[in-house]
């Protein structure tokens, strides 16, 4: 007996749609079970063989179903598993570390209006895995998202500043090319340091923005202070970080506000308080290399070669091992520990 | 008179330049000669296209201090053994291939050393560690260079500084700064408007070798050099230079200041060779001595030198300061 036509192709659409419906909610099982097991154990390690190997579809796929499916609790927690994802893929693989970002994306978009708050941390460190690769792009990209999610958030707003500044320097100019005197040279060079000068401009004012919602937010002011400071604005810039330097409780703002005092007080040939700011500096973080390597060339600077190789021998050895220094953070980007940390307790079991 | 002349030039040696003023005991800075008294040291390197020139004596040097004419009073190569310290980049972008070939350099190069040589590693990526401070063991450098990898951003200028202050030039060796680097400055404390100073002032020469092609952002490959900067060193090459193609204005400005040479390499695989040319070039340089005669004691002494009766590029400090 023969079927017709119709009825066998509606058997077998039927029949993949089944199969194609099952193969999802076994994905979806699957992928709770690596989350909830990410939530329990408080590490990617257990959770990894589960979707280790699945594809970009898979992934889209089951993060589509869990924004869905509306529960909260579980959206909150699969966002940070793939923010933990991408953490780990962002040295090596920074677009599988994206493509991760994109499906926590999703999952917090899902998040009721009343979730900025957790936006704001969210798209933080999000945008911070990449900063604290020196990925100015892709963090930029990130933090454009995150702005549009939620636009009153002043860590995004200081991130945004970080991105620029860092940006600023990358157009520094060739000094020597100055006195190479060819016309093309100082052309170049003034495209380069006007380049540099817009973004920190730029910098400023998202600095500025960061503050006007937070005027609490320190870190912001004692980056506002050096873009101050570098944009030759001298006394807001002394103000400024004088006032970052009063509010610090942190070590990185109290380290770096001293820092960058000690630079603007050199260059306005107060060598004495330059000292002792870097003294200061020292005394609160002795393995940071920054600290002994600027006093170190103070003092070089000033005819005090011996004092400056004194100096340099004992800052290496004391930084041998040291692998943070709120220099290379500022210079470079990082990740937003403080965020992550925030996050992670909030979905931890 | 005469004692304050000694005290200022023995001063300058001491503070300043790779221009040594030698022997004054009474000076806190060790004195940089044990031989001789009020006595100002030139290292000269004489090179025609990339060989040294060698066989030249006093008479083939005229040297200018402040523009006034001055008496040869001695000329030696290859006597005093080095003081060398190698500064070394491992950041990220060196991973791979290039650090490997940069390990390999190095290690043919600390082979290549007298054992009365002494030789330190300083590698930099954002940090800066002391690996080896100067020492007359070679092995333990070349133990040291076997380990080195390579990650995180370049702090050049910083490592130069701290590579510039661990040779100071004390003793009879010659005190040298050999920097490698293949990229711009990202992580440093000291601007780049500092550089040229800091090296005039240290009194060290400093030689770089540096490799092209990945100066900003992402790791330099083999292949990812560009056609123009691998014709320019091959045509370089052609004409028996590789000095003065480089893409940092601002390093090539201080290891002019240095009295030192500068050499680029376009891909990893060069590296080797161009250590081996720079050890030649270092073995083959001059060491001048002339008794400052009929000028002023303080400030900056600008330093002219020449050759007479032979041809050759002369490469050394362009002067010293008396403070």
């Amino acid at each position: 007996m023969r079927l017709p036509l119709l009825l066998v192709h509606a058997l077998v659409t039927c029949s993949a749609v089944s199969v194609a419906a099952q193969d999802g909610a076994v994905l979806l099982s699957v992928y709770r079970d690596a989350v909830r097991t990410y939530q329990a154990t408080q590490t990617l390690d257990p959770a990894r063989p589960l979707v280790g190997a699945w594809t970009r579809d898979e992934f889209e796929t089951v993060t589509a179903a869990e924004a869905r499916a509306g529960d909260r609790e579980r959206i909150e927690a699969a966002a940070v598993f793939h923010l933990e994802i991408a953490l780990g893929m962002a040295p090596s693989t920074p677009d599988g570390a994206m493509l991760h970002v994109r499906l926590g994306e999703r999952l917090v978009g899902a998040l009721a209006a009343g979730a900025r708050g957790l936006f704001g941390r969210w798209y933080g460190v999000a945008a911070s895995v990449f900063l604290a690769q020196s990925d100015t792009v892709r963090a930029r990209q990130v933090l454009g998202r995150g702005l549009a999610a939620a636009p009153d958030s002043a860590t995004l707003h200081l991130l945004t500043g970080a991105v620029e500044e860092i940006e600023a320097q990358r157009f520094e100019p060739d000094v020597a090319q100055d006195s190479a005197g060819s016309q093309a040279a100082l052309l170049r060079n003034a495209r380069t340091e006007n380049e540099g000068t817009v973004r920190l401009t730029f910098a400023e004012d998202a600095y500025r923005r960061a503050l006007a919602i937070d005027p609490d937010l320190v870190g912001a002011r004692v980056r506002l202070g050096r873009v101050l400071f570098l944009r030759r604005r001298v006394a807001d810039a002394r103000a400024t970080l004088e006032r970052a330097r009063a509010d610090a409780v942190a070590l990185q703002d109290r380290y770096l506000a001293r820092l960058f005092l000690a630079e603007l007080s050199a260059s306005s040939s107060d060598t004495d308080a330059a000292r002792r700011l870097l003294d200061e500096a020292r005394a609160m973080a002795p393995d940071r290399q920054s600290a002994w390597l600027a006093l170190a060339q103070l003092e070089e600077r000033h005819g005090r070669p011996e004092r400056a190789r004194a100096l340099v021998v004992e800052g290496l050895s004391r930084s041998a091992s040291a692998l943070v220094d709120e220099w290379w953070h500022y210079r470079n980007g990082w990740l937003d520990r403080e965020g992550l940390a925030w996050l992670r307790a909030r979905v931890h079991r | 008179m005469a004692a304050r002349a000694r005290a200022s030039i023995a001063s300058a040696a001491a503070v300043l330049m790779g221009w040594l003023a030698v022997d004054v005991p009474a000076v806190a800075q060790a004195p940089l000669f044990r031989s001789s008294v009020e006595q100002v040291r030139v290292d000269v390197s004489v090179t025609r296209g990339a060989d040294p020139v060698a066989g030249l004596t006093a008479a083939h040097f005229e040297v200018l201090d402040n523009g006034v004419p001055q008496v040869v009073d001695g000329v030696s190569q290859e006597q005093a053994p080095l003081n060398l310290m190698l500064v070394l980049d491992s950041s990220g972008s060196l991973a791979g291939d290039p650090i490997a070939a940069l390990v390999a350099a190095a290690q043919g190069l600390v082979r290549a050393l007298r054992p009365d040589d002494r030789v330190g590693l300083l590698s930099f990526s954002q940090r800066i560690t002391l690996q080896v401070a100067p020492t007359v063991h070679h092995a333990d450098v070349l133990s040291a260079l076997g380990r080195l990898s390579a990650s995180g951003p370049t702090a050049l200028r910083d490592a130069l500084f701290a590579g510039l202050q661990l040779v100071p030039p004390d003793g009879d060796a010659r005190p040298i700064v050999m920097l490698f680097s293949d990229g711009r400055d990202t992580a440093s404390w000291m601007a780049a408007t500092e550089l040229e100073g800091v090296v005039r002032r240290s009194g060290v020469v400093l030689h770089a070798v540096e490799l092209l092609g990945s100066s900003g952002t992402g790791a330099l490959r083999p292949g990812a050099v560009s056609n123009d900067v691998v014709e320019a060193t091959r045509r370089a090459r052609a004409r028996g230079r590789l000095v003065g193609i480089s893409e940092s204005r601002s390093l090539s400005r201080a290891v002019q200041a240095g009295g030192g040479r500068l050499w680029s390499a376009a891909l990893p695989g060069q590296l080797a060779e161009l250590f081996a040319e720079a050890l030649d070039e270092l073995r083959a340089r001059y060491l001048l001595t002339y008794t400052p005669q009929g000028v002023a004691a303080p400030g900056w002494h600008e330093v002219t030198v020449r050759l007479k009766d032979a041809r050759g590029d002369v490469h050394a400090r362009p002067g010293y300061f008396v403070p």
